[in-house]
């Protein structure tokens, strides 16, 4: 598949946008200095993934070595050049609040830079969505669009917070475990969210005016489309239901669900790039 | 501005390619890359008659399309460099080889398929109009090729003067989309864009 690097980015970047804004929250209301010192490395994770998603994205590139082309682009307001310019302010920023937050520099300044950085986070995930609802491509130009990226923020991004809580549950004590139950309870309605959205978005795609069926483009579509609700059901599920009964701190429980919802968004995004279509077929 | 563009016969055309190749042959493109492309659309029924019986009513005809280097370009809107340009001096669409970043970007937002990605290259070559030939004061190359006079090329308006504004034809897209300079005659089977009781048949060739 051509577009893999940009299933891989997109899905990445988003589900880094989500985890990057659950640790920005719990950050922006902890008076702990020790806790702070644990949050802000775990945003070394962010940054991480953040690059992972960005090397994607380069490697989607003909010619990577001219990235900064996409510069010029701005004055037109190309739509992949705010995109990636959006991507790389926000990399800045949870950079730039991590070495302030890691050295104590300008102590009162960090949180403007945080809540600067959520902002772009919140960009970021509007942005990549633009690059994708274009008029000439009628599956990909409406609302769903934006509710896909922007729930897959939510739905990697919430169990993978807790993920990263978890595996400080230790040192955070009750705090993690308070934490874990308001992202469990958080994941819940995620998971009721995207269930019913993404049920709704399939019979949407039934009915648009399309040269082929969108639902019988590939053999493997069948398998996709049931593989994402099923990894996604069981990946948020196991993670929710186990820990709103009061298991809160198993590490291995949050990773197997952070790898499942993780591949069931990889899943999603491949059908969502195999849909490119013009309306005339051309 | 002068604004160039192409005028397409569907009634004369007979789907030989020779605009296609011919342009293939003057640009020296690879296997794979083809700035021209021959739709080939067809479809039809069997319609039952009066009397029970059944007749056919199947038709096909070609639309030959390369760049419509049209009025509100969507490759140009896509591209994040500004390598794909529309010129001032007469309105053709190109890339800036030297600019480009291989993204494909415009390939996925253009709905002519004009945009065509040179896989050894790592960069997107289009129909330049054949700006050289027509600086020389002559026509493209696949305008002077076609062996029926299918195809015309010059200033948009003398050709909407000329031959109408025609520009919605089946299988090509509604033209509100992008406001192609591109004016083409229907031929009897035409189908307006839009229409879904036919399709493109030769998929694999275009």
């Amino acid at each position: 598949m051509q577009q893999l690097s940009l299933v891989i980015f997109t899905v990445l970047a988003q589900g880094t946008v989500g985890l990057f804004l659950v640790l920005a929250t719990l950050l922006m209301f902890n008076q702990d200095a020790k806790r702070k010192q644990l949050l802000t490395r775990m945003m070394g994770v962010v940054l991480v993934m953040l690059g992972i998603a960005g090397g994607a994205a380069l490697a989607h590139l003909g010619q990577p070595l001219r990235a900064f082309n996409v510069i010029f682009g701005l004055e037109h307001l190309s739509a992949l050049s705010v995109e990636i310019m959006t991507t790389s302010l926000f990399g800045g920023a949870v950079f730039t609040y991590g070495a302030m937050a890691h050295f104590g520099i300008l102590e009162k300044l960090q949180k403007l830079v945080l809540t600067g950085a959520m902002g772009l986070g919140i960009l970021l995930l509007l942005a990549i969505a633009n690059v994708y609802t274009l008029t000439t491509v009628p599956a990909w130009n409406s609302g769903w669009t934006i509710f896909q990226f922007v729930m897959t923020a939510f739905v990697i991004g919430l169990p993978a917070a807790a993920l990263l809580l978890r595996s400080q549950s230790a040192k955070l004590g009750t705090f993690q475990k308070n934490t874990d139950r308001a992202l469990a309870t958080l994941g819940f309605v995620t998971l009721g969210l995207v269930l019913v959205g993404y049920s709704l978005y399939l019979f949407w795609l039934g009915q648009v005016e399309l040269p082929v069926n969108p639902l019988g483009l590939m053999d493997y579509h069948g398998s996709l489309i049931l593989a994402r609700l099923g990894l996604l059901f069981a990946g948020l599920g196991v993670w929710v239901i186990a820990a709103t009964r009061g298991s809160n701190s198993g590490v291995g429980l949050a990773a197997v669900s952070t790898v499942l919802v993780l591949t069931a968004e990889l899943c999603g995004r491949i059908f969502f790039y195999d849909l490119h279509m013009f309306a005339s077929g051309m | 501005m002068i604004q160039l563009g192409f005028y397409v016969d569907t009634a004369k055309c007979t789907g030989c390619k020779t605009c296609q190749l011919s342009c293939k042959d003057e640009n020296d493109l690879k296997v794979g890359i083809n700035w021209r492309r021959v739709y080939e659309y067809g479809g039809g029924n069997w319609i039952q008659n009066e009397d029970g019986t059944y007749a056919q009513d199947v038709f096909a005809y070609y639309t030959s399309i390369s760049c419509n280097h049209c009025a509100k370009p969507a490759c140009t809107k896509a591209c994040p460099t500004g390598a794909m340009h529309k010129r001032e001096k007469d309105g053709l669409v190109m890339v800036n080889a030297d600019v480009c970043v291989g993204c494909r970007y415009c390939e996925m937002a253009c709905p002519y398929g004009a945009p065509q990605f040179d896989a050894e290259k790592k960069v997107m070559t289009k129909c330049d109009g054949c700006y050289d030939r027509v600086d020389q004061g002559k026509k493209p190359i696949c305008i002077e090729s076609c062996p029926l006079r299918a195809l015309d090329f010059g200033p948009i308006e003398e050709l909407r003067a000329k031959y109408g504004t025609e520009a919605d034809i089946a299988p090509l897209p509604d033209s509100s989309l992008t406001e192609p300079s591109l004016v083409m005659k229907a031929s009897r089977h035409a189908r307006p864009s839009g229409d879904k009781t036919g399709r493109i048949m030769n998929t694999r060739e275009v």
